[in-house]
């Protein structure tokens, strides 16, 4: 992996992590950092020689564990404090009232999940990933993937009225 | 919205402005720059990451003239060089002025400049540190020195009050316990390694010390006085990162025992049974429903623990005992003598662990010459640069 095939991958992954750091912060300033960081600890390990198969999963998992550690300093942040603060997403986007208001009943549902639920429907949903990477990503086996998506999926379908 | 596979759809609109996304580009860049693929005996890396940054982030445009400094001075290694840098040096002003000032703009987070302004003022420490082993902490050292300190004390102290107002609470404790263990350990390493000069030092070290005591107390009532959930996820926020430390700062001990023997590595030990007595009596409480003392004893535990570490590297770095320490210091008030106050903000041991997220730094033991452009630059041993390349947030 060189300068020029990480570039490639920046160019290619840095909107979905954001996104997905996003959807598990709520807080802008706080994901661009992680990501930041993701990208240059990810850096750090192939400037070792070390082969990454999966750039996209690396990058994932790099990020995911930054996120865990991002909740375990902080008590996380609740839609209401959210509310609050005035939702933050909007700075660049235009979005339409339609989409505003899509986006903040999706992110109503999900924050109501459990933690561990919200964490595999945001990469089931959000992020489009496979049972398979997920369970790469978190460390966990395939197995518990797939029953902890079923289960999110119906709390999730129940939450929506989605039938 | 009739199906959950078209959550993906709706979301995907959220995205990094293509400002953001060049701006974060180009500070990775850097960074990869700076870190070209070499061989793993050459290098060091390690777990948490920040970067040079070229542009703002803010809206407003960088400064012309900063964005020219910053490119003469990420070419030819020069901010590269500058890392090693120590008051007198030539490059210093370009460690200070320019690398720590583009590092400081460049992260997006409260939590994020806080954390560097710590670290900050923890380089300021192993400068003191460096100079002093080598019998080269001046007068006119101690006073650039000083002033430096001073003004990022001033800072740490300054966010700790931001959040604090900003009812970040949790935020204004962490920030606050680290300070108070960066300022410890290092004024123990200091005390140590001593020289005429370092003790006009210590007096400032340890009026600091004694304010950021009194700050962490303030912090950790405040946690205390949180309605109970919140005082619980915070009690259950620090227990989890106190554990985490222990095991880091055990596993570091461990790869040092194995490079320098049992003998080097007795007291740290002996800190850690420590902080983990700390945490098992922190436990208790949390599980009684105390979580306001939870927490502090889960805090205390994270500081000694790092404390642990913070000794355990100066004494392989400049070869000092601890053990008598104590004694010598006497400062008199039981708490100081038991308490062993830990920062979060340093070093880590070598294998890079993806997986840690304390914050540390890159240490790249290199037995080239610098390949400077400028010939007047100053080498601090011919041929040999110790460089300890700063990458914690």
């Amino acid at each position: 992996m060189n300068e020029h095939e990480f570039r490639k991958a920046y160019n290619a992954y840095a909107d979905a992590l954001f996104r997905h750091c996003y959807f598990r912060l709520y807080d802008r300033e706080r994901s661009k950092d992680l990501v930041q960081d993701a990208f240059m600890k990810a850096w750090g390990y192939i400037a070792k020689g070390r082969e990454v198969e999966n750039m996209r999963a690396f990058l994932y998992r790099i990020l995911h564990n930054l996120i865990v550690d991002e909740f375990r300093k902080k008590k996380t942040v609740s839609l209401d404090a959210l509310k609050e603060r005035g939702v933050d997403f909007i700075a660049h986007e235009k979005l339409n009232q339609n989409d505003l208001s899509e986006l903040k009943n999706i992110m109503s549902f999900f924050s109501e999940l459990p933690v561990k639920y919200r964490e595999v429907a945001t990469m089931r949903y959000i992020d489009d990933l496979t049972p398979k990477e997920i369970a790469e990503i978190t460390g966990e086996s395939e197995n518990n993937i797939s029953v902890r998506i079923n289960r999110a999926t119906a709390q999730l379908r129940n939450l929506m009225k989605i039938s | 919205m009739n199906d959950l596979n078209e959550i993906k759809n709706i979301t995907k609109k959220i995205t990094l402005s293509s400002r953001e996304k060049e701006s974060a580009k180009a500070n990775i860049l850097n960074f990869i720059r700076l870190h070209p693929v070499s061989k793993p005996d050459t290098s060091r890396l390690l777990s948490k990451w920040s970067f040079f940054s070229l542009f703002n982030l803010n809206s407003k445009p960088m400064p012309a003239f900063l964005g020219i400094l910053l490119v003469l001075a990420s070419s030819g290694g020069i901010s590269f060089a500058a890392e090693g840098a120590l008051p007198g040096d030539l490059l210093y002003p370009v460690k200070v002025g320019i690398n720590e000032e583009v590092r400081a703009a460049v992260s997006f987070s409260a939590e994020a400049k806080a954390n560097w302004d710590a670290r900050r003022l923890e380089r300021r420490l192993e400068e003191a540190e460096e100079l002093a082993h080598k019998k080269e902490f001046s007068a006119e050292v101690r006073s650039k020195i000083e002033e430096n300190f001073e003004a990022h004390a001033e800072r740490v102290e300054r966010r700790i009050a931001d959040f604090e107002s900003k009812g970040e609470v949790q935020s204004a404790a962490d920030l606050s316990s680290n300070f108070e263990t960066s300022l410890s350990a290092h004024e123990k390493i200091l005390f140590k390694i001593d020289g005429e000069e370092v003790s006009k030092f210590l007096p400032k070290i340890r009026a600091k010390k004694g304010s950021a005591s009194l700050l962490r107390i303030k912090m950790e009532s405040r946690v205390s006085e949180e309605p109970k959930p919140e005082a619980k996820e915070a009690a259950e926020g620090k227990m989890k990162v106190s554990e985490n430390k222990i095991e880091e700062v055990k596993s570091f001990i461990e790869n040092v025992r194995a490079k320098l023997g049992a003998e080097a590595t007795v007291d740290a030990e002996a800190k850690l049974t420590e902080a983990q007595k700390v945490w098992t009596d922190g436990k208790i409480k949390f599980d009684a429903g105390e979580y306001g003392e939870a927490f502090v004893l889960f805090q205390r535990a994270h500081r000694i623990a790092q404390e642990a570490k913070l000794l355990i590297e100066a004494k392989s770095e400049f070869n000092i005992d601890f053990k008598t320490q104590e004694k010598e210091q006497g400062e008199g008030k039981n708490s100081e003598n038991k308490e062993k106050e830990n920062g979060r903000f340093k070093e880590e041991k070598a294998n890079i662990d993806i997986n840690n997220n304390a914050n540390s730094n890159v240490e790249i033991n290199s037995k080239s010459e610098v390949n400077a452009d400028d010939e007047k630059i100053k080498k601090r041993d011919s041929g040999n640069i110790n460089t300890r390349l700063d990458l914690g947030l």
